[in-house]
């Protein structure tokens, strides 16, 4: 600016002093001309540059506004940015937290839930140390803990501190939680947790158990310039409260534990128990086999005699005899056959419970098993003018089994069937082929049997009441023995029947064989 | 042939966390013993106990290594310690170690170089370099290394990180763990290589001079006290007295416009006497220096550029593993979407390709540009990526 208005002044003086010395009247309007233009010349670029500057200036104006408006940009940017990091450590926080309540309510016991507390945690949490402890004997012990960030010197020289002073107890039984920031320090507390954990800035949460405090949680920043914030409380109080509910169910847990092991010791005294009343019941069945066993052996010689002697008796070999004593003999053979079937009966029972009458299986036609009883059979059917009926397969069917002893199953059924059954009554023998097995039904219009009665006709020497009170005679080890050589063959015998309306004895026996099983 | 492998973990039982990657590591090689092992740990478990660890399984296999905010694998980016095993029959690798960093950084940055390259018949392929990256030394010590290897050779790697505390950063040297030291592996041979770098940071706010400057001491920016460029915008007393600046120029670095495709950027570590600002490296004076803002969009674009860069580098060569050194800044700013960053790199490198590095304080890069003329230079809040390939 200054340097046009010099040139113009310097260029003005030229021109006017080559208008003053100009001679002619021309020379002078041309040098005066010239004076005007180059006047209006400069006043002209005098005036744009001011308006240049003007410009200048509201650009310099708006581009400083700019800038200022740059601090507005960051600020707002580290507002968001500030923002930004506490969601995301609430959301990381969190997630652990879940993650964490997961794993301690799958805890077995306190240790359990204080391994689960790993540093990883507390680092991700947001805290570079971390001190959690739990008391026993009401606050006089140190129990359970856990550390990170801390040696295990700094952590016995911050129990002494806490031993010798009374506020962390007081503090821990407001049950309140405690957020301090160095640069805020509040309280006396605040002071004095931030010296004896050597930490500004930290948060203090109690953990309480059944409403008394039972610990504490300790998590601290690692520089004074990093903060605890609203949300590392809230947090870390969460956190206390998961301890606290995981401490409380490792608590239950372990007293149900405590049940369970009683129960179990309880439940293994009371098997040994049994396991000894088997094997003395079993010493005692044995016994009870070997004594039948010997008694049938010791009786059948003298019975036998008995026979053979009545015998000779009876056909007069040692002497004439009266038709009186003649029949007394005929009752003493008759009783003596009675007795030899009865003490034969037993020891077939106990040679098959002791596994001395081994089964002779071999392959044999089921029509085949029917035909000798039946014959057998005929005097008395006939006698009691019974109608006997016989259904068989068309097909032939093969089984394996012991004949001779599936024969008495049958006589032996089809005996009490006939026994049973009043004078005109109807008894039916069916062979029906299964899948796998072969299925025997004797059915008789007998007088049946009370349901009462029903579950113990297996049994040995059971007889139902109304057998005895018509005085049909037997031994009672029938039914028991047939039960005993089925079992041997693997298969299962039952029994259907209505008082008064007669009564279906049933056996099936595979027709492979398999191993021998309980009947049903 | 390459063959890589990578084992990572995470924890606080450091013997056990070394020896674990580095079996994990070592179990990709079958029995051959590596050429390298290339360790990055958090500074917050026992260095000497990690390194123990790894050293246990690797035995006296060559050993490189820096300490980084966090450790970074194809599977996370939060790892505590990462273990890198290398074996070729196509290069080879030699290594070598510089102490004094900051009493005489391009002294630490020959001596370095020097031992890895001494009697070398054949010519080095790059210098895979890591250092103390709170020793402000950096670019010192990267032109010690150059005036060893050559103005232009390739020098890439990271500075040590903690664990945002701005106190200490490790070096991890064979069976040492040290401070103040330039740790490095000078690889040779057949080997095809592509390097790859952005920062992704945008420039804001008005452009300021770097009036009055003493190495890497920024006293004064237009004629103020340099600590202004942060006042004016943060408004005075924004950070805590004693406090590392660096917590917020993390966020916030400086853009010094020298001429290459993005403002090359430094970070203030502390507020000086007189408020001036202590930055990471040196600060050439009469630079326009700029405010930088990043965003997540912003930082992960930067990161696809770096996979197009180094892929184009490789020039069509099948990857075998890709080291990242990321700045510490970017996973402040991407938080939970660091994820975003490795996906990307998984998209561009392929998913199944080894991938080790960690977050650091600093990094080393070439720059392509003809104004640099491939020098390589001292980076602050950026990306590098080295994909090795054949």
């Amino acid at each position: 600016m200054l340097q046009k208005l010099i040139l113009m002044i310097i260029l003005s003086m030229v021109v006017l002093s080559n208008l003053f010395v100009a001679e002619t009247f021309w020379a002078q309007s041309l040098f005066g001309f010239i004076l005007i233009l180059v006047l209006v010349f400069f006043i002209s670029l005098i005036l744009m540059d001011r308006d240049q500057r003007a410009k200048y200036n509201e650009l310099k104006r708006a581009y400083e506004e700019l800038d200022k408006q740059t601090g507005l940009i960051v600020r707002t940017d580290l507002e968001l940015r500030k923002a930004q990091e506490e969601l995301d450590k609430r959301i990381q926080g969190l997630t652990l937290l879940h993650e964490l309540g997961q794993r301690l309510n799958r805890a077995r016991n306190v240790e359990n839930s204080f391994s689960f507390i790993s540093a990883s945690i507390i680092t991700k949490l947001g805290f570079e140390r971390s001190l959690i402890t739990l008391f026993e004997e009401g606050m006089q012990r140190v129990g359970s803990q856990a550390r990170v960030g801390y040696s295990e010197k700094e952590v016995q020289i911050i129990q002494e501190h806490l031993r010798g002073d009374r506020s962390l107890q007081e503090f821990l039984q407001s049950g309140k939680s405690l957020s301090v920031n160095q640069k805020d320090q509040v309280n006396s507390y605040s002071k004095k947790f931030s010296e004896i954990f050597h930490t500004p800035n930290f948060v203090l949460v109690p953990i309480v158990v059944k409403e008394k405090p039972a610990g504490f949680i300790f998590v601290g920043k690692g520089t004074p310039y990093d903060f605890v914030t609203e949300a590392d409380r809230e947090m870390v109080a969460i956190l206390a409260d998961q301890m606290s509910q995981a401490i409380e169910n490792t608590i239950l847990n372990e007293q149900l534990w405590q049940s369970h092991r009683e129960l179990e010791r309880k439940v293994k005294e009371a098997t040994l128990e049994l396991g000894r009343a088997n094997e003395e019941l079993k010493r005692l069945n044995k016994a009870k086999s070997d004594f039948v066993s010997n008694v049938s052996h010791e009786l059948r010689t003298p019975l036998t005699s008995i026979k053979g002697y009545a015998s000779l008796l009876s056909e007069g070999k040692l002497g004439a005899i009266s038709d009186d004593q003649k029949q007394r003999l005929k009752r003493i053979n008759e009783q003596t056959n009675t007795l030899t079937q009865l003490v034969n009966d037993l020891l077939d029972i106990s040679r098959i419970e002791s596994g001395r009458a081994p089964m002779d299986f071999q392959p044999v036609e089921a029509k085949a098993l029917v035909e000798g009883p039946v014959d057998l059979l005929q005097p008395q059917i006939r006698e009691k003018k019974i109608t006997l009926d016989v259904h068989v397969p068309e097909k032939p069917v093969e089984l394996r089994a012991d004949r001779e002893k599936m024969e008495r199953v049958l006589l032996n059924l089809l005996t009490n069937a006939v026994k049973f059954t009043p004078s005109g009554g109807h008894v039916t023998v069916e062979i029906t082929p299964q899948k796998e097995s072969v299925q025997f039904d004797i059915a008789d219009t007998g007088i049946g049997i009370e349901t009462r009665d029903l579950q113990h006709l297996f049994e040995e020497f059971y007889r139902c009441d109304n057998a005895v009170r018509q005085n049909i005679k037997g031994s009672g080890l029938g039914l028991s023995l047939a039960k005993r050589i089925i079992n041997a063959h693997g298969g299962k015998i039952w029994v259907k029947s209505k008082l008064g309306e007669g009564s279906t004895f049933s056996f099936s026996i595979p027709l492979t064989l398999k191993s021998t099983s309980q009947a049903s | 042939m390459i063959w890589v492998g990578v084992g990572s973990g995470r924890g606080f039982h450091p013997l056990q966390l070394g020896e674990r990657a580095a079996q994990e590591a070592m179990k990709r090689l079958g029995k051959k013993k590596p050429d390298l092992v290339v360790l990055f740990s958090s500074s917050r478990i026992d260095q000497k106990q990690v390194l123990q660890g790894v050293r246990g399984i690797t035995g006296d296999a060559p050993l490189v290594g820096c300490s980084g905010a966090f450790q970074i694998t194809g599977a996370s980016m939060e790892e505590d310690v990462a273990v890198v095993t290398l074996v070729s029959d196509a290069f080879r690798i030699r290594t070598g170690l510089g102490q004094g960093l900051r009493k005489d950084p391009r002294k630490a940055g020959q001596e370095a170089a020097w031992h890895a390259c001494r009697d070398l018949k054949e010519k080095g392929r790059f210098f895979l370099a890591f250092s103390d990256g709170l020793s402000g030394k950096n670019d010192h010590a990267i032109l010690g290394m150059q005036e060893v290897l050559g103005t232009s050779f390739p020098i890439v790697g990271a500075s040590g990180a903690d664990n945002f505390h701005f106190e200490r950063s490790y070096q991890y040297y064979e069976n040492q763990v040290l401070e103040d030291a330039v740790a490095g592996s000078l690889f040779f041979g057949n080997l095809a290589f592509g390097i790859g770098s952005r920062h992704g940071w945008l420039p804001l706010g008005k452009s300021r001079r770097a009036t009055r400057v003493v190495g890497n001491i920024l006293e004064e920016l237009d004629g103020k006290p340099a600590v202004s460029i942060y006042e004016d915008y943060f408004g005075a007393g924004f950070y805590h007295g004693g406090e590392p600046l660096a917590r917020h120029s993390l966020f916030y670095p400086l853009g010094l416009s020298l001429g290459g495709e993005e403002p090359i950027l430094r970070q203030p570590l502390w507020v000086g006497p007189e408020g001036s600002l202590i930055c990471s490296a040196e600060i050439p004076k009469g630079v326009d220096i700029r405010l930088m803002i990043g965003t997540k969009d912003s930082l992960l674009e930067a990161t696809r550029k770096a996979c197009e860069a180094a892929l184009s580098g490789l020039a069509g060569r099948t990857v075998r593993m890709v080291f990242v050194f990321a700045s510490a800044s970017r996973k402040k700013v991407l938080g939970r979407d660091s994820a975003g960053e490795l996906e990307i790199l998984h998209r561009h490198f392929g998913g199944d390709i080894p991938i080790a590095g960690c977050y650091d304080y600093g990094e080393k890069f070439p720059l392509g540009g003809e104004d640099r003329l491939g020098q390589s230079v001292f980076l602050n809040t950026s990306l590098v990526l080295l994909a090795l390939g054949e």
